[in-house]
């Protein structure tokens, strides 16, 4: 039998390793910055710093290239360059904790504003940036949304926005009917639109997370009837199913499928075939957003999308406008080696002339724009969604409520809907898996 | 003479450093932290022993989605081989265009599975799908039916795609198995008087069984695997009813519950061990025996 010499031995035994120590090498210098140190940088931006910049798809350069145009713009005024990285929505949390976790934090990366924010571990990787300059010219939901532990961890430019009833005005008016207000009358409502073989309500309800989003939105008056609701949801000393207000939601919720409310296929329904069954009035009424109007017009200019209105759920009692906490927000990775680079461009982007730039892009977010510097834009729905809320408005649970998943919750209410959960075994599965999560997180 | 033409064992370190690195030592950190609480609220994780484990067996809602992957994996490793043999037996013989057919018939193997899951979400449709329109024009209205918004036949349908999207590559295989039988023992089988169905079931079908081996162990492990076509055809839904066990682990990795979700991938790997070392074992014997 052959045997290798000792030293042949030791040199393939190196080689192999170096090998490997190269390919790990590789993935882990990927997204190094090429800047200098923070004291160079404080006293001036160097000209060979590239920050990284993580984003969801649907974050950025939505419907034009906006975000490019500022990169492009902060790179010619200062020579740093930013390396924009768009990650597809449905992979984007999960990219971004593995980034994290294996210690290739970019220096900035967007997050859900308000306790969607909270998975991503603030503490660790959050930059403090209360102190900017920029954070006096925040309107106060923005400044809300993007505090965590007191203090502003985000720059934020988007718009709050919330869901309701958006209904079509000239179906209601051909039909003499009004605003419901209650649930009876939301039921006779529909009653009178089904038997005019109109769908009362369109529900798109293939996608699973529209049916959490129903339930997203009885956090406001659950909170209303019962003060420091939201605070003993995220310090876990009272679960869903306790809620009265949920369950007769839920209880009023599938009511409304057995009758039929929601067309012959509700289940079988897809996201974008709501905008043909409300822009060639097959539909009366969908659970949409305020500015989801002008994206219907945007695709059926004879539908007179412009002028629909909307109302708020008006199930459970309900008679709150419900809302985001702004969407989403960029953060300034805390062990940044280029933080203040980062900070510059934030201020850049704070600009007046620039924000204005960016919402100008941006008709999406336009009707509550993040700074008081750009003056807002509310559709028609948003306007009556306000007018048609006696209740006020309140913080829906997908941004007020710690561990919340739409798509989960939206599971579980689809599987009541088919008869295989009761609403209170909906509402027990959601604290199921919340207490999963509190048990792990538990000091 | 025959031990010196062995390399030293010395030549595998290279490979073996590698398939250590970069197989080994991530699957036993999996082992690993299926044992922990693993979350993505936290950096803290704590040993918690069998937890994971013990849950994932006592939780009475996770019996649907056992008992959709089991279900998956034995009828469609099933029909995709009878399909399989079928079309490799008809394809074998003198037909016209049998390479034309062969290709036709292979060719969903090569699309993605979620672009195939995407496209059969519009043949499923129950308003405006192939499926019930072709039902309907037919004469067969009644047999019409909202196919994935059907909790009770969500997973049937599901099933569907993976049979005519494998059935293919199960062909193939059988093809190549069936070229390998000698002719002679269908002319001494012919003297002998055999039927066609003789022939089948005591020539053929004995020398395919290292192609019925082949094909069903990968029909198992893929059944057992699946998830992008369930995933663009279904999503697991309506509600959970078309859930399989790596679409669990997905959505737990969504929710944050890495180690739970670890726990659920240590079992499906020590489930696919044993069934395919199983399989190997039950196709395997008479193959040996046969010699």
């Amino acid at each position: 039998m052959h045997r290798l010499k000792p030293l042949k031995l030791f040199t393939v035994t190196l080689v192999a390793l170096l090998s490997i120590s190269g390919l790990i090498g590789c993935s882990t210098q990927k997204d190094q910055p090429t800047g200098g140190d923070n004291k160079e940088q404080a006293a001036a931006p160097k000209k060979d710093i590239t920050i990284t910049f993580v984003g969801s798809q649907n974050w950025l350069n939505k419907g034009s290239k906006i975000d490019s145009e500022l990169n492009e713009a902060f790179t010619q005024e200062t020579g740093i360059k930013v390396d924009m990285q768009v990650i597809p929505d449905d992979q984007y949390a999960n990219v971004l904790k593995t980034k994290l976790a294996s210690g290739e934090a970019p220096d900035i990366f967007m997050v859900s504003a308000g306790v969607g924010a909270q998975k991503f571990l603030p503490d660790k990787y959050f930059a403090d940036l209360s102190n900017e300059k920029w954070v006096s010219r925040y309107v106060p939901y923005a400044k809300a949304g993007s505090t965590i532990d007191g203090k502003v961890m985000g720059f934020m430019t988007w718009s709050v926005d919330g869901w309701g009833m958006l209904y079509n005005t000239k179906i209601f008016e051909k039909n003499n009917l009004t605003v419901p207000k209650t649930f009876d009358e939301f039921t006779k409502t529909l009653d009178t639109l089904k038997a005019n073989n109109i769908t009362p309500v369109y529900e798109v309800g293939k996608e699973a997370w529209h049916w959490g989003i129903w339930l997203s939105q009885m956090g406001p008056i659950a909170e209303k009837n019962n003060p420091g609701l939201y605070e003993k949801l995220n310090s876990n000393q009272i679960k869903y199913a306790d809620v009265k207000e949920f369950e007769t939601f839920l209880t009023q919720f599938k009511e409304m499928y057995d009758k039929g409310y929601f067309g012959k296929n509700p289940i079988s329904n897809t996201w974008d075939s709501g905008y043909e069954a409300m822009g060639k009035e097959q539909a009366a009424s969908f659970l949409g957003y305020t500015s989801y109007q002008n994206e219907v017009a945007g695709k059926f200019a004879d539908s007179g999308a412009n002028d629909w209105k909307m109302f708020p759920i008006p199930m459970a009692g309900n008679n709150v406008f419900s809302h985001s906490a702004g969407g989403n927000m960029r953060v300034a990775y805390k062990d940044s080696k280029n933080l203040d680079s980062v900070k510059a461009f934030f201020d850049f982007l704070a600009r007046p002339d620039n924000l204005k730039k960016y919402y100008e892009a941006r008709p999406d977010i336009q009707p509550a724009p993040s700074f008081t510097d750009v003056p807002a834009k509310p559709t028609a729905s948003g306007k009556s969604l306000l007018e048609n809320a006696p209740g006020g408005d309140g913080m829906d649970m997908e941004y007020g409520v710690l561990y919340w998943d739409n798509t989960t919750v939206g599971k579980y209410i689809q599987d009541m809907m088919l008869g295989g959960l009761t609403p209170k075994q909906v509402l027990e599965s959601i604290d199921k898996d919340r207490a999963k999560l509190f048990s792990a997180t538990a000091k | 003479m025959y031990a010196s033409k062995l390399y030293s064992w010395k030549f595998i370190v290279p490979a073996f450093l590698l398939f250590f690195v970069l197989f080994l030592v991530p699957n036993l950190m999996g082992f690993y932290y299926s044992l922990t609480n693993w979350n993505a609220m936290s950096d803290q994780v704590k040993f918690i022993g069998l937890d994971n484990f013990i849950e994932v067996f006592t939780d009475k809602s996770n019996f649907r989605f056992i008992y959709n992957t089991l279900m998956f994996a034995i009828v469609t490793s099933i029909l995709k081989a009878v399909i399989g043999l079928g079309l490799a037996l008809m394809l074998n013989e003198g037909v016209k265009s049998k390479n034309y057919l062969r290709t036709i018939f292979f060719m969903p193997v090569v699309i993605s599975n979620l672009i195939v899951g995407l496209i059969f979400q519009q043949i499923y449709n129950p308003d405006t799908g192939i499926l019930n329109g072709f039902l309907e024009a037919i004469g067969l209205g009644a047999f019409s039916q909202s196919w994935i918004g059907d909790p009770k036949l969500a997973i049937w349908s599901s099933m569907g795609v993976e049979i005519w999207k494998a059935s293919g590559f199960n062909m193939v295989i059988f093809l190549a198995g069936l070229q390998m039988v000698p002719k002679d023992m269908y002319e001494a089988a012919d003297m002998d008087g055999a039927n066609y169905w003789n022939k089948l079931i005591k020539v053929t079908i004995p020398f395919l069984i290292p192609s019925i081996t082949i094909n069903m162990m990968l029909n198992v492990i893929s059944g057992l695997k699946v998830f992008d076509v369930i995933f663009a055809l279904t999503n697991g839904g309506p509600g959970r009813a078309s859930e399989v066990i790596n679409l669990t682990i997905f959505n737990q990795f969504g929710l944050g519950t890495y180690g739970y979700g670890t726990a659920l991938g240590v079992i499906l790997f020590l489930f696919l061990a044993v069934i395919s070392i199983g399989l190997v074992k039950i196709f395997t014997r008479p193959e040996v025996s046969g010699r």
